[in-house]
């Protein structure tokens, strides 16, 4: 879809500088629209959260199959009857909305066996599910709700979503060494003796690889953001989310 | 269901395959909560996922009610917590109190530090300090209470305009000597900038934050990425480049001459759009010249504010007493013990900071192979060391270099490494590459692993070597074949904060000596000896108060060690001198001129010679090698050598081994 023919809010999204069109701005925009871009944004959303779907639905008591066909048919179900459409960004982020269309699907059994039915036929996703299935099981919070378990999945897809970006970037930079000997400093500021031996893998002075460690960190920052921002509808929510991000992945549960 | 690894700084549940093996709570807290630096222009939105303390306070039911404080009035907030005017109520007093967001303090440890440095900071008794009455908790949240000052900071008295030169000067000239005093106490500020420098009613300046805030941010396990920085236009490269053992009197004296540089030009030296950029323009970058910004300003008082912003600690003004008595002298009308860099000088101290790879670090190690009696013949002054077979290692950037010490020959070694060692039987090397112990053959085949998480390595005997982990807690030795390891003993069990690095073996390998710090992250002026099972054995003191030394000294035969002193007694700029004392001895005798940078320095074995290298300004990146009698006598250059586009960089420290056959 060129940019000409793209619905106005599409590109007005676009011209809100780093808040670029979400993918859920695109879905809202693109309607029942078959077009790459609704595709696409349609699909981005879903790998967003289909990991936090899963973990919800297996914590609420189902079978790691019925899970599995849930998590494919609670989307499809979404796409099906464009429930996208009728979250209203006025009301709220779309991480509760989805949350709150999850409950209500895996308690409305007559259109889930519709929809499982449906997606069961025609998976949206192709899904690892034995990753996460595994994941899963090593939880160490197993008397967490299935809520908290689903904030803490999204929480942590985020960063991973962040920083498989950064990878990738650093990757076409050639710079993916660095990338391997720096992200350690994400997770904490080095001492000075890591940065010296960093800096003999790297050929670089401490300071500079301190330096370039501060940079990463930038760098993650703004990608987690911008990874947010891709999922919320407008600029304010993001640092919402960021805080509420923050809070899940620092306060265990 | 298989049990999750703990992650090792926080403690919580790590799922290894998640986040590349990051713990994601750590990541959060170190990359995401975070506050940006204050004020930066384009810098994004501050946040912060901590509870902000005035939330703390209103929980309260009385409200304003803290303690048996009152809050009245907020007074400011920065990085690290809210000022306010309260009534202390059991006192009927008023003061400022200082409540510290509840974030940083993760663990007991942290807590106890903490007091432990405001407890030292309410010690100080200084007309020009801001006095501090109590430290202590309520509901979980610090604070602490002060004089309450009535009257503007520095910072609003210098906001966006230049102050008239002799005003400036006075009011740093009494900071100085109040940061003169708390030195003198063991107690670093950390964090000068004009906002920590308030204006009495008697038109005096009142120092307030010692060492806390710094303390805090620094120590903190949530780090609060800009926070650490507090003011980073005002703070000293070794701070900045996070160079841990730099840290130390010369960083004061780097901030009061950036107070100095704002209150002469209204900005601070160094300004920059994003943290990043302010940090590499602090590292790499000459401020400004004071002139340029206000020609106004004298051209002496230009070179006592430029001097203190020196970026090698050792080219600064040696103590804060001795910025203020130039200051004093300038005000006087007398001329200033500062001399301006020149053109030669500047062009020295950028080929320091721009060091290729190649030279970014000089350490030297010094390998005395098979010995074959050369003892004797340099006292003839004729240096017949070629009979010695002794060989000089040098190590620059990564590389080994090997040389012989009439400097003829210059051999690279195949191997890369931090720290060398020559094991007692000539044959191998053992070295610390990223962090981890190697040892080798001497042409760098058979490499392997021994042990990790090293800074600094040793042999012992031809099986053993020994290293201290990178947080310097203690001695390990390790079984090169097995690589089966234990601890020797830990360094605060002998003395209380631990030592400030490196690790010196005896000739003999039957004692280390090592510099203790005092808590605060600065060399003491001790020598502690000790044996190899951690027993303390004696302790050589150096007579002066006012200068830290080299961080490790170095055995000068079995009784005597020497190390570069990095700044002479007396003299207020920075120079270096050779030293050497006597185990048990209070005094040591200075056996060089005091000049140029002297560093760095390997002893003999048998402590009949000392080798050091030699650079000087304006030589860019040429070094020189010297050899000289234990008595400082019969000093000999026996190699040049430059290096493109670099001098020393950062310096380690270097050692001599030999082999006994």
């Amino acid at each position: 879809m060129s940019d000409t023919t793209r619905p106005e809010s599409i590109r007005e999204a676009a011209r809100g500088g780093w808040f670029g069109p979400t993918h859920w701005t695109v879905v809202l925009a693109a309607g029942r629209d078959e077009g790459p871009d609704a595709l696409r944004a349609r699909e981005e959303l879903c790998r967003a959260y289909w990991q936090p779907v899963y973990c919800y639905l297996r914590r609420c008591g189902r079978g790691v199959h019925d899970a599995e066909d849930l998590t494919q048919g609670f989307f499809a179900h979404l796409l099906e009857q464009n429930a996208f459409a009728k979250a209203d960004p006025a009301r709220g982020r779309f991480r509760s909305f989805l949350l709150t269309a999850l409950r209500h699907y895996a308690a409305d059994e007559q259109g889930r066996a519709r929809s499982v039915k449906r997606g069961h036929g025609r998976p949206l996703l192709s899904l690892d599910h034995d990753v996460v299935e595994e994941r899963f099981l090593r939880d160490p919070y197993p008397n967490a709700t299935g809520e908290v378990l689903f904030d803490q999945r999204w929480a942590t897809g985020v960063l991973e979503q962040a920083l498989a970006r950064l990878r990738a970037d650093c990757q076409r930079r050639h710079r993916l060494e660095e990338f391997e000997q720096l992200k350690r400093f994400l997770a904490q500021e080095g001492s000075a003796a890591e940065y010296a031996a960093v800096g003999e893998v790297l050929h670089r002075t401490p300071a500079a690889v301190r330096m370039a460690a501060c940079r990463m960190r930038d760098d993650f920052r703004r990608r987690v953001r911008a990874e947010l921002a891709r999922l919320v509808s407008s600029p304010a929510e993001v640092e919402e989310e960021l805080r509420h991000l923050c809070v899940v992945l620092t306060h265990g549960s | 269901m298989s049990a999750l690894p703990r992650c090792s700084a926080c403690g919580g549940w790590l799922d290894e395959r998640a986040l590349e093996g990051l713990c994601p709570a750590c990541v959060t807290r170190t990359t995401l909560i975070e506050v940006t630096a204050a004020g930066q222009p384009g810098a994004p939105r501050p946040f912060t996922a901590v509870q902000p303390p005035e939330e703390a306070v209103s929980r309260d039911p009385e409200a304003g009610k803290f303690g048996d404080y009152h809050l009245e009035v907020e007074l400011g907030r920065g990085g690290m917590g809210v000022v306010y005017r309260a009534r202390q109520a059991s006192l009927n007093r008023v003061v400022a109190l200082k409540l510290l967001p509840p974030g940083p303090f993760a663990s007991e440890e942290l807590v106890v530090r903490f007091r432990a440095e405001a407890q030292a900071a309410a010690a100080l008794q200084h007309p020009h300090i801001v006095r501090i009455h109590e430290v202590g908790q309520h509901q979980g949240q610090h604070y602490f209470s002060m004089d309450l000052i009535q009257g503007r900071s520095l910072a609003e008295v210098g906001a966006g305009s230049a102050l008239a030169p002799t005003a400036a000067a006075r009011y740093v000239r009494l900071a100085a000597e109040a940061i003169h005093y708390a030195h003198g106490q063991g107690v670093l500020h950390r964090d000068l900038k004009p906002s920590n420098i308030l204006i009495a009613a008697d038109d005096t300046p009142r120092i307030t934050d010692f060492g806390l805030a710094k303390r805090l941010s620094a120590e903190s396990d949530v780090t609060l990425s800009g926070q650490v920085l507090g003011s980073p236009g005002y703070l000293s490269p070794e701070q900045a480049a996070g160079t841990r053992g730099m840290v130390g009197v010369a960083s004061d004296v780097y901030g009061l001459g950036a107070v100095l540089y704002h209150l002469l030009t209204g900005v601070p030296p160094f300004q920059a759009d994003n943290l990043s950029e302010l940090l590499r323009a602090v590292i790499e970058e000459e401020p400004v010249p004071v002139r340029t910004r206000n020609r106004a300003v004298p051209r002496d008082l230009e070179t006592v504010c430029l001097t203190c912003l020196r970026k090698q600690p050792a080219t600064r003004y040696a103590s804060a007493q001795a910025l203020a008595e130039d200051l004093a002298r300038w005000e006087a009308g007398r001329p200033v013990r500062a001399r301006p860099t020149g053109l030669a000088g500047r062009l020295f101290r950028w080929g320091r900071r721009q060091p290729v790879p190649a030279t970014a670090v000089v350490t030297l190690a010094v390998a005395a192979l098979p010995f074959a009696g050369s003892l004797g013949l340099h006292r003839l002054g004729v240096w017949r060391l070629e009979r010695a077979n002794e060989h000089v290692y040098i190590r620059v950037g990564h590389d080994l270099f090997r040389t012989d010490p009439l400097g003829r020959t210059w051999q690279p070694l195949p191997i890369q490494g931090m720290h060398v060692d020559v094991s007692p039987d000539g044959r191998r090397l053992g070295y610390v590459r990223l962090g981890r112990v190697y040892v080798s053959r001497l042409d760098g085949s058979g490499e392997r692993q021994v042990a990790g998480d090293a800074a600094d390595v040793r042999w012992l005997d031809r099986d053993t070597v020994l290293y201290e982990p990178t947080d310097l807690t203690g001695v390990w030795a390790v079984d090169v074949h097995t690589c089966v390891r234990r601890q020797l003993f830990d360094w605060k069990a002998i003395t209380p904060h631990g030592i400030h690095g490196g690790l010196s073996l005896s000739p003999d390998r039957s004692r280390f000596a090592a510099n203790p710090q005092n808590g605060f992250d600065v060399p003491t002026q001790d020598v502690l000896v000790c044996d190899l099972r951690g027993s303390s054995v004696g302790t050589v003191w150096a007579d002066t108060p006012d200068t830290t030394m080299d961080a490790c000294p170095v055995w000068l035969g079995g009784e005597r060690v020497v190390w570069c002193r990095f700044a002479r007694p007396g003299v207020d700029v920075s120079e270096t001198a050779i030293v050497a004392a006597r185990v048990g001895d209070t005094h040591y005798e200075t056996l060089t001129e005091w000049g140029d940078i002297q560093y760095p320095v390997a002893a003999s074995p048998d402590g009949s010679r000392i080798l050091f290298v030699k650079t000087f300004p304006g030589d860019d990146g040429h070094l020189e090698f010297w050899i000289m009698d234990a008595d400082g006598g019969n000093a000999r250059r026996f190699l040049d050598r430059t290096f493109p586009r670099g001098g020393l960089g950062i310096l380690g420290a270097c050692w001599w081994a030999r082999s006994p056959e």
